[in-house]
């Protein structure tokens, strides 16, 4: 029989309840250690890249004279621009000038004529290359129809044209230990092994570069300027994109802890 | 060197510039798609199973005897490969480090065996007595003498064999190969890939094991006819339902067998062969489609799909005196079914969780 006046004492065993640090904070401890080994080489190649950057320019701008002067490409000339604000003054970017004839009806028609041909042959082959190749037939017929319209038949130079292309891979190339950290670095790897996907992918990029804007600005010569917006769509940005992933899914199927 | 040339060289260097990052590419398709091999051409795991039983009786009879009196045992063999030989009594987490996450030795025990929860286990495992493997716990191979226990969510890589039951629970994988001398038991949302055993349970049986079986039909099938009074063009069949058939029906597409029906015969379909529910199929059953079983069914002999197969709920492929075989690419087996013999599941097997199904 329990007393009605009786005082029922609670008192509580179970531990208090642990705050969210301290749940998680294993976790915390074991990856402080490669995040901060992850930040110190994405800082320490990034660092690396910019210091290297005058070696790289005298690199592009080496191999492209030898280049042109090998290729005989009399009306050629290599023109190299610094950025004029003074906190980015030490950053260059080289470009290849030549000069670029006004298309003829008959090149135009030429190059409509390609496009329709690329647009029917899609037709035989498998789904997932028709339909982008017939729109870059599509894309391809459109600008060439409306450069034509323009004075010169092109909306801007070959110069600046690789002049772009040049910039866009230099801002590929120092921003690559940063990408690298957010999609490589999170695979576990040893460090050495980032580091040399990173070095490679960065090799790559700064050997391909003189080849890839003496390619673009012959390419162009040959085939007017019609072709200078298709180009720098299949193989500008998007060509540099397609490397730096084919070299990245290369290194991340490089074998890991054989030990 | 003439301009030309200075050209063609430029352009060769300008191909391996472009060629060279897809390099690897081009090596992985050369390669070709990896297919799956073929039942006869892939290694035993039977026979690595058996290899292992014999290295152990082997080399570690003796060590297993010592352990079973004077307590456990570490070592390592000559190639430098880490053992632990525990005995009657003992436990592994006491032999291991606090926190220990990953185990690379060989396990050995003279009695039971407990495989603790989140622990990943590199080498094989071995039990005279029952080996129970903790929650979300990894191994690689288990050989038991008695029961094994595959806990929830816990994983098997390579191979399992044991002498008596083999049970894994809730949301466990048996990857590679599981063999029973008894039987298997899996829980719901269970994910495997090839079991052998004398019986096979998938999910929780229904009270009554057997749905109460129709009696037997008599009422006569004639195929579908033209006007010309021969029989259909043979692409697609359709059997009603309640309709016994003694014959094999082969078709080049859909072979659509209805409710109740009872076909003592082979089935044999280039499409897809959908079973109703509580059909009884005295003969094999093949199609390059998917096969879909309804619930209820009792099949005696082999079922195979190049596809996809689906078991509903309360079928039972085989039988102990005449054990079969249930394989495809994919299998979805709801609970309550059983098999008897083996199943094969080439790239995935699941025991469907239904109880959320609407």
């Amino acid at each position: 029989m329990i007393d009605p006046d009786a005082t029922i004492m609670v008192s509580v065993t179970a531990a208090p309840p642990r705050s969210f640090y301290q749940r998680h904070r294993h976790l915390l401890r074991g990856r402080m250690a490669q995040f901060a080994m992850a930040l110190l080489i994405t800082s320490g190649l990034t660092l690396l890249l910019w210091q290297l950057l005058p070696l790289i320019y005298r690199f592009w701008n080496h191999s492209l004279s030898q280049l042109l002067s090998g290729l005989a490409l009399d009306d050629a000339q290599r023109v190299t621009l610094s950025i004029s604000t003074p906190a980015w003054r030490h950053l260059e970017s080289v470009a290849i000038s030549l000069p670029l004839a006004a298309p003829s009806l008959a090149t135009l028609a030429a190059h409509l004529s390609g496009a329709t041909l690329v647009y029917l042959l899609a037709a035989h082959l498998n789904a997932p290359f028709r339909a982008p190749l017939r729109l870059l037939a599509v894309f391809h017929g459109f600008t060439a129809l409306a450069s034509l319209a323009l004075p010169n038949g092109a909306a801007y130079s070959i110069e600046e044209h690789t002049r772009v292309l040049n910039l866009f891979t230099q801002g590929l190339l120092l921003l690559l230990p940063v990408v690298m950290a957010f999609t490589h670095y999170i695979v576990e790897r040893s460090n050495e092994r980032r580091i040399l996907a990173t070095v490679l992918i960065a090799s790559y990029l700064i050997a391909a570069l003189p080849i890839k804007l003496l390619a673009h600005a012959l390419l162009i010569q040959a085939a007017s300027g019609l072709a200078m917006p298709t180009l720098f769509l299949v193989c500008g940005p998007a060509f540099d994109i397609l490397a730096v992933t084919a070299i990245y899914a290369w290194a991340v199927t490089w074998r890991h802890g054989t030990q | 060197m003439t301009p030309t040339q200075a050209l063609l060289v430029f352009i060769a260097l300008s191909i391996l510039c472009l060629a060279l990052p897809l390099l690897p590419l081009l090596r992985t398709l050369s390669r070709g798609t990896p297919r799956p091999t073929p039942f006869e051409r892939q290694p035993e795991p039977a026979a690595r199973a058996e290899e292992f039983r014999h290295m152990v009786r082997e080399q570690f009879a003796h060590l297993l005897h010592l352990a079973r009196d004077s307590g456990p045992i570490r070592g390592a063999n000559e190639n430098g490969r880490p053992f632990i030989v525990l005995g009657v009594s003992n436990h592994l987490a006491e032999q291991l480090p606090p926190r220990t996450r990953r185990l690379r030795s060989l396990v050995l025990a003279a009695g039971h065996l407990d495989i603790p929860g989140e622990l990943i286990c590199d080498r094989e495992l071995f039990a005279e007595g029952r080996i129970n493997v903790a929650h979300n716990a990894l191994i690689k191979s288990a050989l038991s003498q008695r029961d094994i226990a595959i806990g929830r969510r816990a994983r098997v890589t390579r191979w399992v064999r044991t002498e008596r039951r083999l049970d894994v629970a809730e949301g466990g994988q048996l990857k590679g190969w599981a063999s029973a001398a008894q039987e298997i038991a899996l829980a719901r949302r269970t994910q495997f890939e090839q079991l052998l055993a004398p019986r096979i349970v998938f999910g929780r049986l229904p009270e009554d094991a057997r749905r109460p079986r129709q009696p037997d039909t008599v009422a006569r099938f004639d195929p579908p006819q033209r006007s010309n009074g021969q029989p259909g063009n043979g692409r697609n069949l359709s059997v009603p339902a309640g309709h016994t058939v003694k014959a094999d029906l082969l078709v080049s597409g859909k072979l659509i067998i209805g409710d109740g029906c009872r076909i003592i015969g082979d089935l044999r379909a280039d499409k897809s062969i959908i079973i109703g529910q509580d059909v009884v199929i005295e003969g094999a059953a093949y199609a390059d489609g998917p096969i879909s079983i309804g619930a209820g069914c009792k099949m005696n002999g082999p079922v195979f799909s190049r596809s996809e197969i689906q078991l509903g709920s309360g079928s039972e492929i085989g039988s102990m005196n005449h054990p079969s075989t249930l394989a495809a690419d994919t299998l979805l087996i709801s609970e309550g079914c059983i098999a008897h013999g083996s199943v094969w599941a080439m790239r995935r097997g699941e025991v469907l969780d239904e109880r959320n199904a609407s």
